[in-house]
């Protein structure tokens, strides 16, 4: 709007040069209406700000790198026509927060709506929030501006990619693992309750022979043990302590969801949580599948870290300890303050990102961590 | 996908959609209506009065601007611009002459108007154009046009809103238009309708309408409601107002006292009289130095000779001037012509200097027996007054005790066989004849109004029929009757009552009254060196004069000899003028006949008539001096503001480094950086700048990208961490700024430099 200003002004002084040097009345009366006009049409644009209404859709998904559509759609259910907009339309990744603005200018003809289509997307994991900063309605010569604020927002999540991780519950005495919940769709290693009875493929073990049944039907037959379901495990993500490199942050999103789905993989149930920052509140949930695994992604990509201020270990201890479990998997840029506590409830993995240093804490970088976590003991 | 490469968030609008639909035809309008206009306003102030030839230049420019359009309708805009380049040339290629010429034609035409609005002649090109020519160069004068048009509409539409409103005003400044041009209505609603268009990036052809109905509407309505008023004349009365303020501002002071032929604000000042001129003389004598003349007397108002018949008459000055006849120094011209005796004549002359303190500086004060040359200009033509362009102290020559020499000076001009004399003569003749065409108009209102007083004096003879000393007779009586010495006369209510009684109303009553009984007359204002004061004078010593020697006189053209002060004009003079009018020369004023240089026309049967060609101008030095003068101040004035804006610019940063606490000095450092990084092609676009390290490491080194990591991660902790960070840091951000910066400015050329200096500032 600068430049149409800028513009209006040279064509006013111009319009008064022209007036006073020459004493031209055509002049004076065009330069007068150049006032004018956005003087007259300012008591439309107020009518105009409460009736427009604005809607914004998106994909609700994309993959990391790709571009999503999303859609503004601007209506005017008005007769009159609104001569010149301005919307600034803000796009924030609310996990890094990370910030852009796109600018569209705009008009709406009378009863008419105006749907303006554009594609957003991100290098880096998080839930994008795509809604209107600003908008504003001037005159047709863009100087005198009208905010009026139709509330409208839409998300789009952009999914963490995941990697090769290998996941083992390491046996603790301190723990116990037993549970009466058996998986049904993979064998494990619990001898005491059978997974399925089948013929002997080469490389079974000798100890899964099932003897009475080979003997009676004549051929090979073997046992396969079943896997208990173990629910002893919480992954908890420390969002305080962040130094807000996206990269940085990128890897602990992709780490977490790749950990939580391991963990599927092996049928372990487990509990996820983390600490919402703004509110200072820890979030817990209990993962028992893909399914709500899928679900709880898009409120873990709006989990926004922040430098400092309360740990998410600190609330964890205060308002968690019942979802304190056996095993725990710590991970945090930089280990909070009381994160040290939690070792006193169990089996602690820890997993660092920073560089602050930590007994026997797992450390990964933004760049080599796929490798550095390939195989994780909890 | 190229959004794979980039880090970070991306937003992006869809190609093709509403915003970008339909904007060639926006473009189309806006490069056909600002050509057409543009040009329109050129043919109408350069009077092309040919039948077809404004046609032709008109339609050459829409058609370009119509092949604009439809190239960007095309997707091939870029192709225009190489593809009338190439047209263009071509067409100069092969024309060559014949488009050389029409060029000449048109720039000569141009002139004409350009002389006809400024008086000033202008440099004429020899160029034998015919109707192809001017064909040719019309065709490709619209072109030129368009494809300027074109070329601002590409770059962006404000420009051409700022630039056709310019370049009318621009016209009219050069050829003197008036506020009731007819463009100027159509070129400033053009101006609007383009202004609410917007920015080419955003418009359809119906949003653009959607902004032109209130604009239009609004002007059309407000313009008739204006029709119905006075309102065109009360702008005009102050546009006049302006140029008096204007002319004020550059030539006055708060003293000045001459109305210059406006008396309808003039006010006898009541304050103590300021001293006016300075005047010192090598001999003193009795002297009207005259500043202001007029020809024209209209509404009340005295005016000088118009430019338009300036114009006209543009051959017949300029050739008179090439001869070195100017009306300024005729009396001398005359004079020397009839002195033998050269060389005491040029010793006898006397200086004369004038210091200016409060009177009008735009003229200069001379007497009719001025003889110095240096002050006339060639190429200038007005005809009335000699312009001083605001100086304040000049000297001349003049001859002493002219007006004793007069009836010597005719005489002996009468019987000269010499041949200087004899092209004297032919020259003066033609000059007699442009003042007896147009020193002798009367308006007809006030004919109307006085008439019927003239006829009272006259009433037995026929006007006609009067001869000279008939004439000035019937002057001198009307004069005396209407303005006696003692008591109030008729004519103090003749004409101009605002100066009732003054010398201002006397002289426009005896200027009228000479052009009524056919004795060519012209108006002039300045000072007056009485006898008696001339008397108390000492050789070269300044004598002051105020507004009591300020007044208006009439200056009757005496045939052969120029234009002298009614006072001084054999046969018009007066008893307390003191003219020595030498009777054994049988100069006694009823004897000079009317029609012009006694019987001078006896000797011009022998002369052939003038045959001004009108000749070249060798340059209008005026004006590129003044165009240079003002293209220097402006870039001064760039650099100052240029200068100024650096010095802030670099203060504020310099506090936002030093005066910050360390973390916020450290992250605004490091933002600085940063825009220096893009400048070197180090730019994260969005994402992060740990990916710019090893770019940096391949371009700059390993320890200018140690460095960088060093600066990232303190950056970090500048914003992030809650612990202040120490001192030393800021040295670290500032040391790894100024590496960066050396970086850049070693890698940039000299324009480059320049640009990063003064005009981003960054150093």
């Amino acid at each position: 709007m600068i430049a149409t200003r800028i513009g209006w002004l040279l064509l006013e002084v111009m319009m008064i040069g022209y007036f006073l040097y020459f004493g031209s009345g055509t002049a004076f009366i065009l330069a007068i209406a150049m006032i004018l006009i956005p003087v007259l049409t300012l008591p439309l644009s107020f009518y105009l700000r409460n009736k427009i209404k604005m809607s914004v859709t998106a994909e609700l998904n994309v993959r990391k790198g790709d571009s999503g559509n999303f859609a503004i759609i601007l209506e005017n259910p008005t007769p009159w026509p609104v001569l010149r907009m301005q919307c600034i339309i803000l796009t924030e990744n609310q996990l890094n927060r990370e910030e852009q603005k796109f600018l569209i200018r705009t008009w709406l003809p009378p009863k008419g709506r105006q749907e303006i289509s554009a594609e957003a997307g991100s290098s880096y994991c998080g839930r994008i929030k795509i809604s209107a900063a600003k908008v504003m309605l001037f005159d047709c010569f863009g100087l005198i501006g009208i905010s009026c604020k139709p509330e409208a927002a839409a998300y789009m999540t952009v999914q963490p990619d995941t990697f090769e991780m290998e996941v083992a519950l390491r046996p603790d005495a301190g723990t116990n693992d037993d549970s009466d919940v058996y998986s049904e769709q993979k064998p494990g290693n619990d001898m005491t309750e059978t997974f399925q009875i089948r013929e002997y493929v080469p490389g079974d073990s000798m100890r899964q022979m099932h003897w009475k049944l080979s003997n009676k039907f004549d051929r090979l037959i073997v046992r396969d043990p079943s896997l208990p379901i173990i629910r002893n495990v919480l992954i908890f993500w420390e969002r305080t302590g962040e130094t807000g490199e996206p990269d940085i942050i990128d890897a602990q999103a992709e780490i977490i969801v790749t950990l939580c789905k391991s963990l599927l993989e092996n049928s372990i149930q487990f509990t996820v949580g983390w600490n919402d920052t703004d509110r200072n509140l820890c979030i817990l949930h209990e993962i028992r599948d893909t399914e709500e695994l899928v679900g709880i992604i898009p409120r873990l990509m709006r989990a926004t870290g922040c430098s400092s201020g309360v740990s998410g270990a600190e609330l964890l201890l205060q308002t968690g300890e019942h979802a304190l479990c056996g095993h725990m998997v710590y991970l945090a840029q930089n280990p909070g303050q009381g994160a040290e506590q939690l070792y006193d409830y169990g089996s602690v993995a820890m997993v660092i990102g920073g560089e602050t240093p930590m007994d026997g804490a797992r450390t990964f970088d933004a760049v080599n961590y796929k490798e550095q976590l390939s195989q994780i003991d909890i | 996908m190229d959004q794979n490469k980039k880090k970070g968030m991306w937003i992006s609008r869809h190609p093709g959609e509403s915003g970008t639909r339909n904007t060639w035809v926006i473009s189309l309008i806006t490069a056909v209506l600002s050509c057409e206009v543009l040009l329109a306003s050129m043919i109408e102030l350069t009077r092309f009065t040919d039948i077809y030839t404004p046609w032709v230049m008109l339609a050459a420019a829409g058609c370009t601007a119509c092949a604009y359009g439809f190239l960007i309708k095309l997707n091939k805009e870029k192709l225009f611009f190489p593809a009338m380049l190439t047209v263009i040339m071509v067409m100069a290629a092969v024309l060559g002459k014949t488009l050389v010429n029409g060029l000449c034609a048109f720039w000569n035409q141009a002139g004409d108007a350009w002389t006809a609005g400024n008086g000033i002649v202008t440099t004429e090109f020899s160029a034998s154009a015919g109707s192809f020519s001017f064909l040719a160069a019309a065709v490709f004068i619209g072109m030129a046009v368009a494809v300027l048009c074109c070329a601002l509409t590409s770059l962006e539409r404000y420009a051409v809103v700022v630039f056709i409103p310019a370049a009318v005003f621009t016209e009219l400044l050069l050829f003197h238009g008036d506020g009731t041009f007819k463009y100027v209505a159509a070129c400033l609603l053009l101006a609007m309708c383009l202004l609410a268009c917007g920015s080419r990036e955003e418009k359809t052809i119906m949003c653009a309408v959607s902004r032109w109905i209130p604009v239009l509407v609004c002007c059309v309505l407000m313009l008739l409601i204006a029709s119905t008023s006075n309102i065109g004349q009360w702008a005009a009365g102050i546009g006049e107002e302006v140029h008096d303020g204007l002319h004020s501002v550059r030539y006055e002071t708060e003293y000045t006292t001459l109305p210059e032929g406006d008396f309808s604000s003039h006010i006898e000042k009541d304050s103590p009289a300021q001293t006016a001129l300075e005047v010192s003389m090598e001999q003193p004598e009795e002297m009207y130095l005259r500043g202001f003349t007029a020809s024209e007397f209209s509404q009340g108002r005295w005016y000088p000779l118009d430019t338009e018949t300036l114009a006209e008459n543009e051959d017949l000055l300029y050739w008179l001037n090439t001869n070195r006849f100017d009306p300024q120094i005729q009396f001398h011209r005359a004079a020397s012509l009839t002195d033998k005796e050269k060389k005491s004549k040029e010793k006898s002359l006397k200086k004369v200097t004038i210091q200016n303190l409060n009177a009008c500086s735009e003229y200069m004060y001379v007497p009719y027996s001025m003889s110095s040359e240096e002050y006339l200009t060639v190429e200038n033509i007005s005809s009335d007054g000699l312009v001083g362009s605001g100086s304040r102290m000049y000297t001349y020559s003049v001859i002493p005790e002219g007006d004793g020499e007069i009836g010597k000076i005719l005489k002996k001009l009468k019987d000269s066989g010499d041949e200087k004399a004899e092209e004297y003569r032919q020259a003066e003749k033609a000059y007699r004849e442009f003042v007896y065409k147009n020193y002798l108009s009367i308006p007809e209102e006030t004919m109307t109004r006085m008439e019927p007083y003239w006829e009272m004096i006259s009433s037995a003879d026929k006007k006609e029929e009067l001869t000279a000393a008939e004439a000035q007779n019937y002057v001198r009586g009307f004069l005396e009757e209407c303005f006696p010495e003692q008591g109030e006369g008729a004519g103090s209510d003749l004409l101009l009552e605002t100066v009732k009684g003054s010398s201002y109303q006397y002289a426009t009553v005896a200027v009228l009254t000479l052009r009524y009984y056919g004795i060519p007359a012209r108006y002039a204002e300045g000072y007056i060196i009485t006898e008696e004061m001339a008397a108390g004078m000492e050789k070269d010593s300044p004598i002051q004069l105020d507004e009591s020697c300020s007044g208006a006189w009439a200056e009757v053209y005496q045939d052969g000899i120029g234009w002298l002060p009614m006072n001084i004009t054999p046969g018009l003079e007066d008893d307390s003028s003191g003219v020595d009018t030498d009777e054994e020369d049988g100069d006694k004023p009823q004897e000079i006949p009317p029609e012009g240089a006694m019987k001078l026309d006896d000797m011009d049967d022998m002369t052939e008539e003038p045959d001004p060609d009108g000749g070249y101008v060798v340059s209008i030095k005026k004006v590129i001096s003044l165009t240079l003068l003002f293209i220097l101040a402006a870039v001064i004035s760039l650099i100052a503001a240029m200068m100024i804006r650096r010095y802030v610019l670099l203060k504020r940063r310099s506090a936002r480094w030093d005066d910050c606490v360390v973390n916020d000095a450290a992250a605004w450092i490091f933002a600085d950086t940063e825009y220096l990084m893009k400048k070197l092609g180090l730019d994260r676009k969005g994402g992060s700048m740990t990916a710019l390290i090893p770019l940096a490491e391949e371009l700059f080194g390993d320890d200018y990208a140690s460095s960088f990591e060093e600066m990232i991660l303190i950056n970090s902790r500048a914003i992030f961490s809650s612990h202040e960070l120490s001192e030393e840091y800021r040295e670290i951000a500032k040391s790894f700024y100024d590496h960066t910066l050396s970086n850049l400015i070693s890698d940039a050329k000299w324009h480059k430099r320049l640009w990063l200096k003064w005009v981003l500032c960054l150093y």
